[in-house]
Order: C-alpha cells, then structure tokens, then sequence
C-alpha cells in the first residue's frame, strides 16, 4: 500500500468543499474563488449560510457613528469610515443597519423587530451573493452546489431556490449527477437538536426518515456522495464542547478546568452511512471537529469551519470511478 | 434624532444560532494553564537543585525575572489566540503567517521533544513521587520492606519498569477515550494541590532547626546514625560544599532554567479550539495571569521554606551522599515536609498527593505529540497510516501508539544513559517559541485582513501591538536561549554535540516537509496548498 496514499490514474473529479461560511463576506468570496484557484471541476457548500448577528450603527448626526463589534465600542467619522466598519462586520459575517438612537431603542425592546431586520439583511446577502458567483464562474465550466444547514430558515433560502442560473444551483433535498462519470450527491440540510432551537433541527428519527426519502432513488452507491450538514455521531468529527442546555446561552459543561467533550453528531447520520456505505460523506456543523475518517469504506470529511477570521476552511477531494484518491484539508 | 453627546452603547443583536455559547469560566480556564505548569514539580526542582548547585542564587528574584521574561510570551500567545480563536495552536499560527515549511520546522521540532520528554515524568513518577510515599511510610512505621520499595525505585531499573507501565497505561486509556482520563485527572489533582498546600501549611511558622530534628528524629533508625544531620553536613564538606556563597546575579539568572521549565507551558488553553466569545478578554489575560499566580505561589513558597528550613541545610543535602541516610537518591522538600509534620497521615497526604505533580506533564504531552502527528498526516506530510482512527472508539490509536512507543525509547534513553539531562530539550522549545514570537510579530503585515477584523487590531503610535509584542518576546526568549545556554545544569555548556542536536532537530522538520512535498506532488498533490491564501477580491 503506498505510503502517503493512491496515485491518481485515469479519469478524476475534483471538488472543493466548504461548510458553514454563516454570514462572512470574505469566507464566500474565497469559497466562490477558490474554484479557479484550486482547478476544481466542482465547489460544494454544505450549508449554514446566514450570519448569527447584526450589528446596529447608530447614527448620532452631524456624520457621527457609533458602533459595537468584538465587544469594542467604535466611534466612527463619516461615511467613509462606516463603510469601512461594515466591511469589517461583513468579513466577519455579521449584518450592520445604521440606525437612529430611536430606531435603535425600538429595535432592542422588540424581538420581533430585530429578527425581521435580520432576515431582510440575511436574505439580501444571498441574493449578493447568488450574483457574484455566477459572474465570477461564468464560462469556467466549475458548477457551485449550494445546501442550507440547520442555521438557514426557509425564507433565507428563498432566493437560491428561486434561482435559475448556469453555475449556482440549490441541492437541497435532491439526488444531483456533478460529473458525467457517474458520481451523484445526495444533499441535506437538517442537523439533529441543538441547544440553540435553530431553525431546521429535527429529532434524530425525523432525521433518518428524511435521508431514507433521498436515498430512495439511488441504486448504487458506490458513486454517491453524501452532503449531509450533520455529522455522523462519535465518528471524531462531531468532537465538541458538551453544553448545558438550561442556560440562555448554552454553558460548555467543564470538570477541573477542562471542557467535557462529546459527539454532537447525528445517530441517522451514521446508521445512513453504515448502511448505504457511500463513496464519499460530507459534513460540517461541527466547526471545531475539523478531520477525515473512514466509516466502512466511505470516507467521510468536515473540514470545520473559521469564518470568523476570514479563513477559508475546506476540503479538496479527488474522486475517481468508485474510489477517493485524495482528501486534502486547506486552511486559505 | 440622537446627538453626538448621546451615551448609548449599541449592542449587537445576536441570533439564536448553532455555535454561540456562553464563555468557558474564567476560572476555568486559567485552571486549565495552571494545571499544565505543574507547580509541585516547580518547586521540587527548584529545592532540589537551586541551593545546592546555583551558589548564591535568589531564587525569589530568579522567580520573578522568569516571570517578567514570559510574560511577551504569554502575550503572543493571547493574542494568536485572540486572533485566530479556533486555530487550535501554534501549528496553524506559524503556517498561516510564516508558511507551511516553517509551520512544519517549529511544530515538528516541538513534537520531537515531546518524544524526548516522554520519558522524563514518566521517569519523575518513580524518582519524586512513588519512592518519597514508600521509604517515608517505611521510615513511619518502622517497615524495612515498604524503605526497601521505595528505594528500588529509584534504580535504573525501578524507574523504566515504573515509567514504562505508566506510559502503557495512558496509551491505552486514550486510545478509549480521553473522557475517563479527564475524570480521574480531575480528581487526583486536587489531591496534588491539598499535597502542595498541606506542604506549606506543615513549613509555615517552622524554623531550620525544626526541620533539622525532625529529620534527625525520623532518619535515624534507617540511617543507623545517631545524628544524620551531621552526617549530611559532614559528607557535603567532603564532597566540596563550602557554605552558603553571597548572592550572585549570575547564578540568580541561571538558576530560571527550573523556573521556565515548567513556567513556558503556561498557554495551554490557546489549544481549546471553541467559538469563546469575548476570546479576546479571556485569552488574553488567562495566559498572564497563570504566569502570575504561579510565579506568586513560587515566590510565598521560597520565603516558607527558607525560613522553615534554610538553604544551606537544603544545599547540604544536595551535595551529601544520601546512601549514607540508608535512602538511594536526596531527600526531596515534599520528604522533609512529612519529616517535620510528624504525622503518619499528614505525611501520607504529603507524599500521595505529590504522585499525581509528578509526572503532571506526561499526558499533555502524549495527547499534543499524538495530535499533532495526526495534524501532519492530516495534511498530508506523514503517511496516512497516522491519521487512522480506531473505528470502535474513534480515537487516533496509531499516532498515539507512536507517540507511546517513542516516550517509552525515550525514557529508556533517560534512565539508562547520559545523552539527555533534564533541561536539555527546553532549549529546542525555546527555539519553537522565538519562531512563534516572529509570527506574531509580523501577523499584521501578512496577513492584513485577519489582523484587520480581528479583536487585537491594537495599535501604538501607529505600530501594532502584536508586533511589539511579539519583538519584545524574540527578545525575552533569546535571553532566555542564552541562559539555558550557559547553565553548567542544562545539559548545553561545553557540550556542542548537544547544542547541534538541538539545532539538528529543529532543522529536521524543513527535510520531512520537502520530503512529503516531493513525494505528495509525485502524486499530483500541492501541498502548499494546505495553508496557501485563496484571493477574496
């Protein structure tokens, strides 16, 4: 067996995979450019795509700003440095709206106004985002698949459904052919609970109807891969903090000094992996379980995720008939 | 319409959405990096070695000089940390910044002397904590058989079977899980702190001729003298002690080599890869502040102990043949502390608790060793038999099982030769860390946008204060390079080979990283692309 791995022989895929961008500017503009830059056939976005946060900048007249990030209180001159200041909100993921001291106010006594501005800025950042990348792939060849995760309500989604382009096409819930050797992707966005209550998390039997209902179709998997944003339960890539779930936000359960960790990962998941033993299993979810492992004879990988800093974390994998040739975890 | 002179503070509003949790306690945390310091061995070595063989040294100001020299350190790791919260480690920093070549050169040379510092507790285990608990409960209770135990021991022979049991031991309870080891740590720990404080508690209001009865009254059935003090006094004259030196600068720094030894490991929860909020609070005192509350409890503990024992008895008994008290190795402090309790139990509390600072450092070691040759083949630069994880217990058996079998060859280095000295491989890491510090130093200007979005996007008169930082800590741990240097006990002065094994193992990372990179591309594989920038414009 070699050492460091197959040589790659006859005809390839490559695809690039990235998981859990939530929000970040700069995190999806890598990911759409990262196309060209790694010389892949395919880019795959496992889902969690909207941000967790706006941040309101308040207008206080006379071309003064203030504004909150990182638990910093900026104050901020002019149009000029407020532009700068939502790029850096962006590259961060998070959403900005300048707001009047009353708007403000308003929008901090009332839930229900804060998560209509959410969705309207989440939503018109898809819509960016949508259009960047089919100017950038445009004539490349390279498809981009886009799922949601469990962070990504519905109404967020609205536009990658409705989009009818050339390059950027929604996989969620679908069985998609991604070359012409054969190799389908079966694509879900639903996690197992969380502590957060987030927008599209079911118990785990929910979980495993779901996935029989895409599966269904597939007669041989030996070419399918899986894009399921959970993670396969107890497989190291699922390793994380162990939360308390009474606290608002959760707490990291901790004994001595050191965080208890556990796998958050989803028991469908695995039993759908364990069962079907497809080519390739993809997963995020879990940001801070970045790996690669082998469940049978699939190779299942979340490369993790670092959007926060603007890094691009993700995985380009190498497939060829019913074999992987390469896993290789980027951190760009 | 607001007013420039409004007060308001906007918070952000933040969505209920995976990942967002409440921040690790701070207590929690700086529990954490006080944990890996191991402030039993600190001051094990410290009076062991400080009185005896650093004439003149002080070691209260060798203390605090230490700390001042790491604090840069600590500061450079906070704010990586703060920078890039969920890296998990120097690895990334340095890759990121510096690129995967010298990432590859100072993680590597760092996981080599985890190798080599596999076998040092594991060797600790015997020598300062199993054989103390024996002979002191055999002194106790008058039992040849448990003095005999105790001093077998700390033979050669005592200290590898011993050792090597202990490094099956947690090789085999992490290749299940480290969740049972983390629950049985978590208890013996506060074993090894109540030994610590019971420790200081027995010295605090005690005078040297306390101490020196005391342990006349418990040594001298096995010693088979009438007055073993007089013994100790009289062999450290023959074997050259000439009485406490006046205070020396030299020594006082030379002596922070034992001080660093366990002090640099302070920064252990910038490996805690979790979405912390408020990361940059956090980290960036966390690392400091163990510094300082160690550094404090070194500081209260020499005062105690000098004035409950006095330097020139524990500078006798370094020098005194202890073969002549009926005991195969020197009397450590924690010995000394059961002596003056005169109290079977209290001594037992003593000497047991001491068992778990003793080899304090042997499982972080194996677990960073192991993962990080995991991260190497992860990435592409180790075969990929290392990255291959036991499928009943999703755990990384093969590179922990390298990392067991290599501490066990080690520890076989240690006992039964003389090639390594205790001190010898922290200059290595001191190598690691002044790579790391140049990282930090020049973050700002490689990679402007994590700088730029990042919560320590700090600057001075126009300089980032990562860079100064980080300047200041090149300059701090150079220093601190030159100490190891010069320190007759350090293993390094008039003994070039070493020196050239150190630089030989820091170099060797740059071979396997070509290595892999000739071998990968052979392949059609780009390793560099691992940590290579995608253009975001």
């Amino acid at each position: 067996m070699p050492l460091f791995g197959k040589k790659t022989k006859g005809k390839t895929t490559k695809l690039f995979f990235v998981t859990d961008v939530h929000g970040s500017q700069s995190t999806f503009r890598k990911f759409v450019n990262a196309g060209k830059f790694y010389e892949v056939d395919v880019l795959v976005l496992g889902g969690d795509i909207a941000g967790k946060m706006v941040v309101p900048i308040l207008d206080l007249g006379g071309g003064a700003y203030r504004a909150t990030i990182q638990s910093i209180t900026h104050e901020l001159d002019g149009a000029d440095e407020v532009a700068e200041f939502e790029k850096r909100a962006a590259k961060l993921g998070s959403y900005t709206a300048v707001v009047t001291s009353d708007e403000y106010k308003e929008l901090a006594a009332d839930a229900s106004r804060v998560d209509d501005l959410y969705h309207r800025l989440a939503t018109e950042r898809m819509r960016q985002w949508i259009e960047f990348a089919e100017e950038r792939l445009a004539g490349t060849g390279i498809r981009c698949y886009i799922t949601g995760g469990n962070d990504d309500s519905p109404d967020i989604l609205e536009p990658l459904i409705a989009h009818d382009g050339t390059s950027v096409i929604d996989c969620e819930d679908k069985t998609i052919v991604i070359d012409d050797d054969g190799h389908v992707m079966l694509s879900l966005g639903l996690s197992n609970p969380t502590p957060w209550d987030t927008p599209r998390e079911v118990p785990d039997d929910e979980l495993a109807r779901h996935i029989e209902g895409i599966v269904a179709g597939v007669d041989d998997f030996s070419r399918a891969i899986f894009n399921f944003h959970a993670p396969p339960q107890d497989s190291t890539l699922d390793t994380a903090a162990k939360l308390d779930w009474t606290t608002d936000p959760p707490k990291v359960v901790t004994s001595g000094g050191t965080p208890v960790m556990y796998g958050a990962g989803s028991a469908a998941v695995r039993a759908a992996i364990e069962k079907y033993q497809p080519l390739l299993s993809l997963h995020g979810h879990i940001h801070e379980s970045r790996g690669q492992t082998n469940i049978g004879r699939t190779v299942a990988v979340n490369p993790g995720s670092e959007y926060g800093e603007g890094v691009l974390r993700g995985a380009i994998v190498t497939i060829a008939g019913d074999t992987v040739d390469n896993v290789q975890l980027t951190s760009g | 319409m607001a007013t420039p002179d409004d007060k308001t503070q906007p918070q952000v509003f933040v969505r209920k959405a995976s990942g967002l949790i409440r921040t690790a306690g701070t207590w929690d945390i700086l529990a954490y990096n006080i944990n890996f310091t191991s402030i039993g061995l600190l001051l094990l070595f410290l009076f062991l070695f400080g009185p005896a063989f650093y004439p003149g040294a002080s070691l209260p100001w060798a203390a605090v000089i230490c700390v001042i020299c790491l604090i840069p350190l600590a500061l450079v790791y906070g704010y990586l940390a703060s920078a890039m919260p969920r890296s998990g480690g120097d690895y990334v920093y340095v890759s990121r910044v510096l690129g995967p070549a010298i990432g590859m050169m100072s993680n590597w040379n760092m996981t080599m002397w985890w190798f080599f510092y596999g076998g040092v507790p594991s060797a600790f285990l015997a020598r300062y904590g199993i054989a103390p608990l024996f002979r002191t409960m055999g002194i106790y209770t008058g039992n040849e058989t448990l003095t005999d135990i105790g001093n077998w021991f700390t033979t050669k022979i005592g200290t590898f079977v011993l050792g090597a049991c202990l490094i099956v031991l947690l090789i085999v309870i992490f290749s299940i899980g480290t969740k049972t080891y983390f629950k049985l740590q978590n208890i013996l720990i506060l074993f090894a702190v109540a030994s610590t404080v019971v420790t200081v508690a027995v010295f605090i209001g005690k005078v040297p001729a306390d101490t020196i009865s005391a342990f006349n009254e418990h040594l001298r059935e096995v010693s088979g003298k009438a007055i073993p003090s007089a013994y100790v006094a009289a062999s450290a004259k023959e074997a050259g002690y000439t009485g406490l030196a006046p205070t020396s600068l030299f020594w006082t720094l030379m002596v922070m080599t034992w001080i660093y030894l366990n002090l640099s490991f302070m920064s252990s929860s910038a490996y805690i890869g979790s979405e912390v909020k408020n990361a940059r609070k956090l980290q960036l005192w966390s690392m400091p502040a163990t510094l300082f509350i160690v550094g404090f409890g070194v500081l209260i503990s020499t005062w105690v102990i000098d004035a409950a024992v006095g330097y020139d008895f524990l500078a006798q008994l370094g020098w005194a043949d202890p073969t002549g008290l009926g005991l195969e190795s020197t009397p450590v402090f924690t010995e000394l502390a059961s002596y003056v309790a005169n109290n079977i139990w209290i001594a037992f509390i003593i000497l047991f608790g001491f068992i778990f600072w003793s080899y304090a450092w042997l499982p972080g070691q194996l677990l960073n060793g192991s993962r990080n040759i995991f991260a190497y083949s992860l990435d592409g630069l180790l075969p990929k038999w290392f990255k291959q994880v036991s499928p009943r217990f999703s755990t990384p058996v093969n590179s922990l099982l390298t990392m067991g079998i290599a501490s066990i060859v080690a520890l076989g280095i240690y006992v039964f030769t003389d090639l390594f000295s205790t001190l010898v491989g922290i200059f290595g890491f001191i190598l690691s860390f002044i790579v790391i510090s140049i990282a930090a130093a020049v973050l700002p200007y490689r990679l402007k946008d994590v700088f730029e979005t990042s919560a320590v996007n700090q600057r001075i008169a126009g300089v980032p204060v990562i860079t100064i930082i980080g300047i200041l800590s090149v300059i701090a741990q150079g220093f601190m390079a030159w100490v190891f240097l010069r320190d007759p006990s350090a293993g390094l002065n008039g003994n070039p080979e070493m020196v050239w094994f150190n630089v030989i193992v820091f170099l060797s990372g740059l071979v396997v990283y070509y290595v892999a990179k000739f071998v990968q591309r052979s392949r059609g594989v780009d390793v560099d692309l691992s940590f290579k920038q995608v253009p975001e414009e």
